[in-house]
């Protein structure tokens, strides 16, 4: 009998156990990372009697925990996915509103300043709209420099995220580690850890969002970007400014969670957003200083004019100097007037970046009559009219062509904007006589270099001298009453592009803006200080805005030949391409999330704990004491009949 | 069958309450802000659309501005040219009706007042701009030189030879301000009419291409005087500054008769003329032609016994600047005359010139307005001692000169005219796409209120029964049954 008593208290034992578990479970059911336990009941051995197997109650073997563990290793590694997308994503983001802020946006100032130019182009001589354009032309560039500032800062931002991350990185190998360790001592002590082990995974979590993060349950080990997490104190890890590595070894982890987003922010999306903005500042620099430098303000010429793109070396050759504005071997035409005579004359200084320094530039330009050029102690290039001459870049010919072959009386000039390809044309008298009068009397036009004819005209009987001639492209002659010489030729440079070395440009001289990227670009100081300086016009006359209405032009072709992309589309690309990334971004951490969620509800059904499911087990528990102990109160009535037998 | 869990409950109501709270966050956002796409993500190829319809919402904007500035300037322009036309005509009746000698002081002044308002008028500034000041709209176009009177007697023009262009879009450009002197200085070359030449001299108009484009004067002068044969005759000393006749060798003759055959004494007579009796004490004897001419003679050394004809060849100069530029006359069919200060030319034959004066040339089409009210003025006035027939030939030859001037003005306005009808086409165009621009970018980038409202409502009720089935599911439990 007395063996059925201890059937019985095996019984209660168990229920006990159960209770004590199910309890458990209904406590920690909303406890993070808590895997509910089930107490793992088997038959106690049963004990041979006659021919019988009587069996001996009942045993808790062990708690188990509930445990999803494939699912529990796709969740890490989405976990630390998700963390990764969420950081990147949110470093996009914050560059996305930093490039379109609800008003004053890149876009904005750049449409606005577009409409100003547009306005002075029709009022190129209205002083308070100079200004005006001036001052929206500032308002792009100093936005263009917020962003690229704030860009930077947000950088700066990320890596001081980085460095908190790692140092919680060391915290939580740390813990784990001390974990991993007293998990082992119950393993070897035969005891459950299950409670260490959710404290454990709990943390692993944690870093899972900060790194890559893989838990090897069967080993109670944890995999940190590749490097175990042991039981001893785990190395330390530091960033490096780019990777995530062992401090001792300098070995590179591979990186996830936050810090593998914030590193890809850092050395993805910030860098490509900084260089698409360079590329909209280089370009708009680059298109309209060209155009800029070409011609002139409301005086119709310049005075003096000081580099402000810095030159490293003014004695090396131009083209070693770093800058991202191209340059090539060519003619530098410089145009000088004579403001008493109103004469003009055009010199070409040759130059040749690649052997060529600024220094030689100065003296190529110093040797131009009228004009004066040095460069200064700081090292920029200045270039002066000579008291009574003002110069410019803007390639029109000489009022009077080189005349030195001539010998009749009759003079020619030249007028209006050449439009074609810069070339050199001869001009060559078809017999002798007086202009105007002589009957049959002709000039004849040829490209210098090609001998390709122009053109015969008629400047006899029927020229009235004075008369202007128009050749092709843009540009007139006119002779003079006088006689000619057959045969007899003169020349002159037939320019559209004054600077064909791209050296004015390049040392940003008489340009809008100073500066080639977005950190530096801004407006032309003299500009600032005088906005009659901006080169609305081609011809010198202030109601001409021919440079203008080139440069308005302009935003609608092609900077780069080989992309076909206008300063619209690098507009774009710096300001509105963020979205596709944040988009694609968002999208991506949605659907991961999503994942994420999925293996989560997954991994809860298996581990969670059910509180209904709890309290049922709970009554099975209470019903099984209860019936282990009315067993054993039953073999107790049943000891007291015996006993009392013997009473 | 999955199991459910408290995580599991809790976690999915949370997840439908932030979903569903998102949603509405998001709709009030959109409603609020009246846009659909605030930012470039919200729809990345949308905005590129809206980006680009934003600016061309801009350009459209600024391309009305512009229109509506070159409207303004031109009917500026407009305005002004019909006065200046009226002013014309005004002009032109009081020139018409100067038939009396008598009345034409009192015309001319007519003529003069039209001339300072057409000053005036040329100079007149809108908006802060000269309206005739083309490519240089900040300084007057026109200058008016003034004798000790006050008097008008020359208008030169200062300004630009350039019109002031306006961009219209990328499209096209409009001369908002054309210069004074395509408007008043002339018509262009291809209406200048023949050289016309009132000849008192003998001068005809030349086979070459003028570049002088105004009406002038032409001073013929006397440089010297010799003759052929062996008559004895010479220049008397009056000769160089006194003789009329030009003409080369052969062209005047001297017909002497020495009446006392030793020749003491005699006749003389040049070119059929009256004859003149001489005497060997004749040093400066004056003898006249038949049309007026003069010579002045030294009859002191008359062969004796001499009577007959001597060719005379009589030098002179040719100017078309007043004598500040002088040229020796060459008697060719064609002699280029050269005005020293512009070096503008002028062509003439000269091979008939016989006497010295000053002729009146004028190529019809080609004066000013200025310069053609002027020698309006001054020929109502007489200035240039015309005879009455020449002073009808002169006005006419004005008359006809500011009608075609007048013409000239009416060309402008018809032009501008146009360009103004232009203009309110290319704005009732531009307007049109700007209105499908703006629709089009609304549509792209603006909310959708009933949609949105739609949306913000279906979010709202699911997010009541979230909480409903969430409150439900949470008031249930096993433990109530036990």
């Amino acid at each position: 009998m007395l063996h059925q008593l201890s059937i019985g208290l095996t019984g209660m034992r168990a229920a006990q156990i159960g209770l004590d578990v199910t309890g458990n479970n209904l406590a920690n059911a909303n406890t993070p990372g808590y895997r509910r336990q089930m107490p793992m009941l088997a038959e106690r051995a049963a004990t041979p009697w006659a021919n019988l197997q009587l069996g001996n109650g009942v045993d808790i073997q062990r708690v188990r925990q509930a445990r999803a563990e494939l699912i529990g290793r796709q969740l890490f590694n989405n976990l630390s996915e998700a963390a990764q997308l969420e950081a990147q994503y949110d470093v996009s983001s914050q560059v996305e509103g930093r490039l379109n802020p609800a008003s004053g946006s890149i876009s904005d100032q750049f449409d606005s300043f577009h409409a100003t130019l547009e306005s002075l182009a029709a009022t190129p001589f209205d002083s308070s709209l100079r200004a005006t354009t001036v001052q929206s032309g500032l308002s792009l560039t100093r936005q263009v420099n917020r962003v690229a500032a704030d860009l930077i800062s947000l950088e700066r931002t990320i890596d001081g995220r980085v460095r908190d991350a790692v140092e919680q990185v060391n915290t939580l190998a740390e813990q784990i580690a001390q974990l991993n360790d007293q998990i082992r001592r119950q393993q070897h002590s035969y005891q459950e850890p299950n409670t260490l082990i959710d404290q454990r995974n709990a943390l692993a979590q944690e870093l899972s969002k900060l790194v890559n993060v893989e838990v090897d349950e069967h080993n109670q080990q944890v995999f940190m970007g590749g490097m175990v997490i042991g039981t001893s104190t785990p190395q330390k890890v530091e960033y490096d400014g780019e990777n995530l590595v062992i401090a001792e070894t300098d070995v590179a982890l591979q990186v996830g969670g936050l810090i593998g987003g914030l590193q890809a922010a850092s050395q993805q999306i910030l860098p490509l957003a900084r260089q698409r903005l360079d590329d909209f500042a280089f370009g708009i620099a680059a298109t309209t200083d060209e155009l800029h430098s070409q011609g002139v303000g409301l005086d119709g010429h310049l005075s003096s004019l000081r580099s402000t793109r810095q030159v490293e070396d003014p004695t090396a050759p131009l083209a070693e100097s770093e800058t991202p504005f191209s340059l090539a071997a060519g003619n530098l035409y410089v145009g000088v007037k004579d403001l008493n005579s109103g004469e003009r004359t055009l010199t070409a200084v040759a130059f040749d970046p690649e052997t060529q320094s600024l220094e030689d530039l100065a003296a190529g330009l110093n040797a131009v009559g009228g004009v004066s050029s040095f460069v200064d102690d700081a090292g920029r290039l200045v270039v002066r009219a000579d008291s009574g001459f003002g110069f410019d870049f803007t390639g029109r010919p000489s009022s009077v062509p080189d005349t030195s072959g001539l010998t009749g009386a009759s003079s020619p000039t030249l007028s209006g904007r050449y439009m074609g390809e810069n070339r050199s044309v001869d001009f060559e008298f078809l017999g002798s006589g007086d202009i105007g009068v002589t009957a049959g009397l002709q000039v004849e036009v040829k490209d210098s270099a090609t001998g390709e004819s122009l053109g015969v005209f008629d400047i006899g009987q029927n020229y009235a001298p004075g008369d202007e001639i128009e050749l092709p492209d843009g540009v007139s002659f006119a002779l003079s009453v006088g006689n000619v010489v057959s045969g007899e030729t003169f020349a002159a440079d037939l320019i559209s592009t004054a600077d064909e070395t791209g050296s004015v440009v390049r040392l940003g001289l008489n340009t809008l803006f100073t500066g080639s990227n977005a950190g530096d670009l801004t407006i032309h100081p003299d500009l600032l200080e005088d906005p009659a300086r901006l080169a609305a016009s081609l011809n010198g006359e202030p109601g001409d805005s021919g440079n203008l209405t080139a440069m308005l032009g302009r935003r609608f072709e092609s900077v780069q030949p080989q992309s076909g992309e206008t300063i619209d589309d690098l507009l774009f690309t710096a300001t509105g391409a963020i979205g596709h990334e944040t988009r694609a971004l968002e999208t991506e951490l949605e659907g991961v999330s999503l994942v994420g969620e999925q293996l989560f509800l997954e991994r809860e059904s298996v581990e969670g704990v059910d509180p209904n499911e709890e309290v049922v087990e709970m009554l099975k528990y209470q019903r099984a004491f209860e019936a282990s102990a009315r067993f054993v109160s039953a073999v107790n009535q049943t000891l007291e009949e015996l006993m009392n037998m013997l009473r | 069958m999955q199991r459910i869990t408290s995580q599991i409950s809790t976690r999915v109501a949370l997840e439908g309450i932030r979903t569903q709270s998102s949603r509405l966050a998001s709709a009030q956002s959109q409603l609020s802000s009246g846009r659909r796409v605030q930012k470039p993500s919200d729809d990345p190829i949308a905005f590129r659309s809206i980006s680009n319809l934003r600016a061309e919402v801009r350009r459209l904007d600024s391309e009305l501005q512009s229109i509506e500035r070159a409207r303004g300037a031109l009917n500026g322009s407009v305005s002004r040219l019909t006065e200046a036309r009226t002013l014309l005509v005004s002009a032109q009746t009081a020139a018409q009706q100067a038939r009396d000698p008598l009345a034409r002081e009192t015309h001319a002044k007519t003529v003069d007042s039209v001339l300072e308002q057409m000053v005036r008028l040329a100079n007149e500034q809108a908006n802060g701009r000269y309206v005739f000041g083309g490519a240089q709209p900040n300084q007057p176009p026109v200058q008016a030189e003034r004798d000790a009177s006050g008097r008008i007697i020359a208008v030169d023009f200062v300004g630009s030879d350039q019109p002031s262009t306006t961009p219209i879009g990328t499209s096209f450009t409009v001369d908002v301000s054309t210069p004074a002197k395509q408007i008043f200085g002339g018509l262009p070359g291809a209406r200048q009419g023949e050289l016309s030449i009132i000849s008192r001299t003998g001068i005809q108009p030349g086979a070459g291409a003028d570049s002088s484009r105004a009406s002038g004067e032409i001073l013929v002068t006397h440089t010297s005087t010799s003759f052929g044969g062996a008559s004895g005759v010479a220049a008397g000393a009056s000769s160089s500054g006194g003789d009329t006749i030009l003409g080369p060798l052969g062209a005047n003759t001297l017909t002497i008769v020495d009446e006392s055959g030793t020749g003491a004494f005699g006749t003389v007579s040049l070119n059929g003329g009256p004859p003149v009796s001489f005497t060997n004490a004749d040093t400066d004897l004056q003898v006249a032609g038949a049309n007026g001419e003069l010579a002045h003679l030294d009859m002191s050394g008359i062969a004796a016994g001499f009577n007959g004809d001597v060719d005379i060849l009589a030098n002179g100069n040719v100017s078309i600047d007043g004598g500040a530029t002088s040229v020796p006359i060459d008697f060719s069919s064609n002699q280029q005359l050269v005005h020293g200060a512009t070096g503008a030319a002028l062509n003439v034959d000269t091979s008939n010139v016989t006497r010295t004066g000053v002729d009146l040339y004028d190529h019809p089409g080609a004066a000013n307005l200025f310069d053609a009210m002027i020698a309006l003025r001054d020929d109502l006035l007489n200035k240039r001692g015309t005879s009455e027939s020449e002073y009808q030939e002169q006005v006419t030859l004005h008359l006809g000169e500011l009608e075609r001037l007048g013409d000239h003005l009416l060309d402008h306005v018809g032009e501008q005219s146009v360009m103004l009808e232009n203009l309110d086409s290319s704005q009732t165009l531009a307007e049109d796409i700007r209105l499908e621009t703006k629709v089009s970018q609304s549509r792209l980038e603006d909310v959708d209120a009933t949609a949105v409202i739609l949306d913000l409502q279906a979010a709202q009720s699911v997010l009541e029964t979230t909480y409903a089935a969430t409150a439900a599911i949470f008031n249930s439990s096993f433990l109530d049954y036990l």
